[in-house]
């Protein structure tokens, strides 16, 4: 998911840094200042967890943990996810600079949408919704994910079966893991601060 | 916040910090041919994956895959600045730059003339001619620098650990610490 510099050309380039300054501008505006410290702890997460590599059949997988920062960030996950890969792009070269506008789109908008349609599950309370949900949730946004960045890299000639392989097999045990981890995060917080569920306090239902 | 603060820690630190998909490319020349390996970040070979050769201008001189260990070796195309660029699929990519004094020399004295004798006893005394010795003397050298490259090659596919997790975390920090500045006034000043 993380497209490294050189391998995009120039409008999907601009195309991809439009997008995502729009979301972030939205995320910006409506970050409240009570949701600082949860995006930053969030930001952090995003941006570490990806030193910790798991290999599976011989394919080596890091989690992203993007559908936990759509759930429980909505738009602000946008600003947060840019600021995670611009550090994962400077400290650990990965990802493009100039890939960083795709990337943060690529990320960042499957997780927005599904936070907004997965939340009303993971606020009704039930611990079975909010374990399912969870899961359904980060499932889906890492599968989107990897099929967005499938459709960037198509723009290159990168024929289709190579992209549906990679997305076989890279994204679905990740998909699976995300999900399985996001459903223990949930859970955990819906234990020890059920508060945070009901999603940042900008987004708040009346 | 101080329990979620701990989970996180916990997690963190409960995990070993290893890769993710950066692709590294390594590219040296030994004798007439260049070899390159190409692996991703923790040391995964990248299998199968494309090869492409280019001059300082940007034009292919050398395309194909690489094996399962991730190699690849072509024969020296020509003597400029070389780039070599593997592409393992789905947006990683990684390269490595051979520049034209690296190449310059072995290929270039291999073609020159051997040098004239610089007096008659010495060119008498031995029996080696010019190139025997290169070729002995390039084997001499190969052994004693193998070592050094491979300390090269490891230098530069070195992973990202502690030092670069806690720079970047101060910068979150540091984020949040302006987010909270500027978003206070306007919390604040609200009647």
């Amino acid at each position: 998911m993380h497209i490294a510099e050189g391998v995009l050309p120039g409008p999907v380039l601009i195309t991809g840094a439009a997008l995502s300054a729009a979301g972030v501008a939205v995320g910006i505006r409506r970050l409240d200042y009570d949701d600082l410290p949860r995006a930053g702890l969030l930001t952090a997460a995003f941006y570490v967890v990806s030193l910790i590599h798991l290999e599976f059949y011989g394919v080596s997988i890091h989690l992203v943990l993007n559908g936990l920062l759509g759930l429980l960030l909505g738009w602000v996950a946008f600003p947060a996810i840019l600021l995670g890969l611009l550090l994962q792009s400077v400290f650990f070269q990965e990802g493009g600079l100039t890939a960083l506008g795709v990337n943060t789109f690529v990320m960042a908008a499957p997780a927005v949408v599904a936070g907004f349609v997965f939340r009303p599950l993971i606020r009704s309370g039930r611990r079975a919704m909010l374990l399912w949900g969870g899961f359904a949730c980060a499932f889906l946004v890492v599968l989107a994910s990897g099929v967005l960045a499938g459709l960037a890299v198509m723009s290159v000639g990168e024929p289709l079966h190579k992209i549906g392989y990679a997305v076989m097999v890279y994204h679905l045990p990740l998909a699976v893991l995300e999900g399985v981890i996001t459903a223990f995060c949930l859970s955990f917080l819906h234990k020890v601060r059920p508060e945070v569920l009901a999603g940042p306090v900008s987004e708040a239902s009346p | 916040m101080t329990r979620i603060v701990v989970f996180v820690v916990t997690l963190v630190v409960g995990a070993t910090p290893g890769w993710a998909h950066r692709l590294n490319v390594f590219a040296y020349l030994e004798g007439e041919r260049v070899f390159v390996e190409a692996r991703f970040k923790g040391g995964t070979p990248a299998q199968d994956s494309d090869v492409r050769v280019e001059d300082g201008a940007g034009a292919t001189l050398v395309s194909g895959r690489t094996d399962r260990e991730g190699k690849f070796d072509f024969a020296v195309p020509a003597r400029g600045e070389l780039v070599v660029i593997v592409d393992a699929g789905e947006g990683h990519r990684g390269q490595w730059k051979l520049s034209a004094a690296e190449l310059g020399g072995t290929s270039s004295s291999a073609a020159s003339p051997p040098p004239p004798p610089s007096s008659p006893t010495a060119a008498a005394a031995p029996t080696l001619d010019a190139t025997q010795l290169e070729a002995a003397l390039e084997r001499v050298l190969e052994r004693k620098l193998a070592p050094m490259r491979q300390m090269l090659i490891e230098q530069q596919m070195r992973e990202p650990g502690w030092r670069e997790a806690l720079g970047g975390l101060g910068w979150v920090v540091a984020a949040v610490a302006a987010g909270m500045a500027l978003l206070a006034r306007r919390k604040y000043r609200r009647p």
